[in-house]
């Protein structure tokens, strides 16, 4: 799975590089955010910018990822458009996620 | 061509030329000996030949001499038979040769000896009628035959010469001599003879006499002179031999038969003066007997010194011979045995190897490093080849294994499947309400699944679920999110049971280590005319009215398993005779094309809507058909589930 990451104050950024998150690279993302969980990361914002489908497996891997991080972590979706964004309010995910607009906004609320 | 061949081939080459050599060279020596030995034998003859003739000329005096004054001497009993013997030596040995020229020789020789035989007998036979002077006329007639025989001798003696040839310095020394005695005994004999025969005659006409004898005495110190020239030619041994008798002749004989003369021309007695001459020429002869033996023993000493160097030359040869052809023999045993027949064998091991006989090839243990290191890179060989082997039957053994655990899965995920299929009611009327479904696992077992059931109280209950990801885990969740929906619907009282209530407690019991799945979870009224919904991250239903009207149903949710406390909220809709429910998965409008493009939810609205006319058969067909000519050659990577529910 492609992706970048930057730490940006006591926030970690990963920039999703792949058009569509579906099964064939789910395991890979749900791995990748246990691995940068249980190494400390608790502000994590994902870039969902570039992504332009989304299925329900990788949807899991998220949901995964919030479930391991537990109340005091914080999973920040930015950039979700299309179909994801369809996604997200079908399944009512924005109660569940943080979601913005932009990494930018994401990581100003963070810093709040 | 091989290395077996070439060798062979070279071998062969190089051992035929080698005996080529050796045969052309011991021929060569070979034929040296063997004319060695001829020259000994020849130089016999030669010597039996001059032998003879010297006896000839001797006994030629003696027939002359043959009468019955007091010089004469009678017939003696050997008369010519030293001669005749000499000569039959010589003819055998010349006969005896290989050379036709030289049996020629031997055969005239013979005859000569035949003839001066008869001559003999008829000799012998007069004398032995007891009348001396009766013998006189013979004897003259004979002496004149010896002279025909005694010329024949010397042509024989000269293309004797010819036909052998002078074969170096020391043999033509030697024949030189030969000649020289030949010579000088001839004179002698003739100079003896007219000497005794004038002395005879008495002093009738005693100084023509002695001119005559005179003249013969110059003859014989003519010849004797020319010949002795002949002689000095060569070196000091040679002329050793004939110095004894030349000085005899010269100072001995001559001057006795000149004081003979002197007495005889004087009137005075001669009784010793002649008898002085007698004994000079007895000596003479002697003398040149004994120089005739000298010459052949010294003749025969040196052929005789010659053939041994042939002899030695040719047993040299031999034995070399015998030595290469040996060492041949050796290195043709080693080419052999240690690379011919090795590399044979290594071949066939070889061959057999690659045929894939790889029976082990015994501990075999060759001489050279070469041959060895093959003979240890064919066992590398064989020893991979059988560890190749062995690792591919643990393959085939281990596929065979994996295709039965395999089969085994195979077995236990359709039996699976049948279970889930079991599961999904069949088509039909449920409550007046008419089915259609189309189902589509894109693995075995599938993560979808949906039911309908009529519920008391006109009511029919309807749920579709889609539990995240798809194959067996997904399948087995999907039964246990198909029992728990099934169990909402059931537990929903007959009058005004909170849907959403039922989905709530769904939700929470549902465990935190299983997958999440979405789901939609429907009453509808038949008596009312109307529905409800709870919709949970499923996608909205769609509705079609009777008029063709379409509309999306629900306000979304959380999917089932995410929260705990999750709310979810209900959806009243009215559902009237003739208006079609649709429910579906995202499996139907996900599925990409040969370009790698989405079908879209949108576009599956689209067609719903200009579809709404269709039956509810009719629809599920459609969609179906639609679903196959967007995917093409794609896979479905998703399951598929669809149910068309129309108010009959």
């Amino acid at each position: 799975m492609k992706f970048s990451e930057q730490n940006i104050g006591g926030a970690l950024l990963l920039i999703m590089e792949e058009v569509r998150l579906e099964a064939s690279n789910a395991p890979a993302l749900r791995k990748l955010l246990v691995d940068r969980i249980e190494n400390g990361s608790h502000q994590i914002v994902i870039d969902l910018q570039r992504v332009s489908f989304m299925d329900s497996s990788a949807l899991g891997a998220l949901i995964g990822a919030i479930k391991k991080l537990g109340p005091l972590g914080t999973l920040a979706l930015a950039g979700a458009n299309g179909p994801v964004l369809q996604l997200f309010k079908l399944t009512r995910m924005d109660k569940v996620f943080s979601l913005y607009p932009t990494t930018a906004d994401a990581l100003t609320r963070l810093e709040e | 061509m091989n290395i077996r061949n070439t060798l062979s081939v070279l071998l062969s080459i190089f051992g035929l030329t080698l005996m080529t050599l050796l045969w052309a060279q011991g021929f060569t020596a070979y034929q040296q000996y063997r004319i060695s030995s001829e020259r000994i034998t020849i130089d016999l003859a030669r010597n039996d030949l001059l032998s003879g003739m010297i006896h000839l000329q001797n006994d030629r005096t003696r027939i002359e001499l043959t009468g019955d004054d007091a010089f004469r001497e009678a017939v003696p009993d050997d008369l010519l038979e030293g001669s005749i013997e000499a000569l039959q030596r010589a003819s055998g040995a010349l006969s005896g040769t290989g050379r036709a020229r030289l049996q020629e020789l031997g055969a005239a020789i013979g005859h000569d000896a035949a003839l001066l035989s008869q001559y003999a007998d008829e000799l012998t036979a007069m004398s032995r009628s007891g009348d001396p002077g009766a013998i006189r006329v013979p004897s003259l007639a004979a002496v004149k035959s010896v002279d025909l025989v005694l010329e024949r001798l010397l042509v024989e003696a000269l293309a004797l010469l010819v036909e052998v040839g002078m074969d170096d310095p020391t043999m033509g020394g030697l024949q030189m001599v030969r000649n020289y005695i030949l010579a000088v005994n001839n004179a002698l004999q003739s100079d003896r003879a007219l000497t005794l025969q004038e002395l005879e005659n008495g002093p009738v006409s005693r100084p023509e006499a002695i001119q005559r004898i005179e003249e013969r005495l110059r003859a014989l110190q003519a010849s004797e002179r020319a010949h002795m020239s002949m002689v000095e030619l060569f070196d000091e041994e040679i002329i050793a031999l004939t110095s004894e008798l030349s000085g005899f002749v010269r100072t001995t004989y001559v001057p006795a038969e000149l004081r003979l003369l002197r007495a005889f021309e004087a009137g005075q007695d001669i009784t010793a003066v002649r008898q002085d001459w007698i004994n000079a020429s007895d000596a003479a002869v002697a003398l040149l007997n004994a120089t005739l033996v000298s010459v052949f023993a010294w003749s025969q000493a040196h052929l005789g010194a010659e053939q041994d160097k042939a002899r030695s030359m040719l047993q040299r040869l031999m034995a070399l011979s015998a030595a290469v052809l040996l060492m041949f023999a050796l290195s043709l045993y080693i080419v052999a045995r240690h690379i011919v027949t090795p590399l044979e064998r290594l071949r066939t091991r070889m061959i057999d190897l690659v045929e894939g006989d790889l029976a082990p090839a015994g501990r075999e243990t060759f001489w050279l490093a070469d041959i060895r290191a093959i003979a240890d890179g064919l066992r590398v060989f064989r020893i991979t080849a059988v560890r190749r082997e062995r690792l591919a039957r643990e393959r085939l053994l281990m596929h065979a294994q994996i295709a039965e655990a395999h089969h085994a899965l195979q077995s236990d995920m359709k039996a699976a499947a049948k279970v889930q299929l079991a599961q999904m009611p069949p088509p039909g009327v449920v409550g007046q309400i008419r089915f259609s479904t189309y189902f589509a696992p894109s693995k075995m077992l599938a993560g979808d699944t949906f039911d309908f059931l009529e519920l008391p109280g006109h009511r029919v209950g309807l749920f579709q679920a889609d539990v995240a990801g798809h194959g067996a885990a997904a399948g087995l969740v999907s039964v246990a999110a198909h029992i728990g929906a099934r169990r909402a619907l059931r537990s929903l009282k007959p009058r005004g049971g909170s849907l959403a209530d039922a989905i709530k407690t769904l939700n929470a019991l549902w465990s935190p280590e299983m997958t999440y799945f979405t789901l939609v979870s429907i009453e509808l009224d038949v008596r009312k005319n109307r529905g409800r919904l709870v919709q949970a991250g499923h996608p909205h239903p769609v509705l079609i009215r009777k008029d063709g009207v379409v509309t999306r149903l629900g306000r979304g949710g959380l999917p089932i398993g995410v929260m705990p406390d999750a709310e979810f909220e209900e959806f009243s809709f009215a559902f009237e005779p003739g208006d079609k429910l649709i429910v579906f998965s995202d499996g139907i409008y996900e599925n990409i094309n040969d370009s790698n493009e989405i079908y879209t939810e949108e576009r599956f609205i689209r067609f719903l809507g200009d579809h709404a006319a269709c039956t509810t058969e009719e629809l599920v067909n459609k969609a179906r058909y639609a679903l196959e000519a967007w995917s093409g050659d794609q896979k479905i990577s998703d399951d598929v589930s669809l149910v068309v529910a129309e108010r009959v």
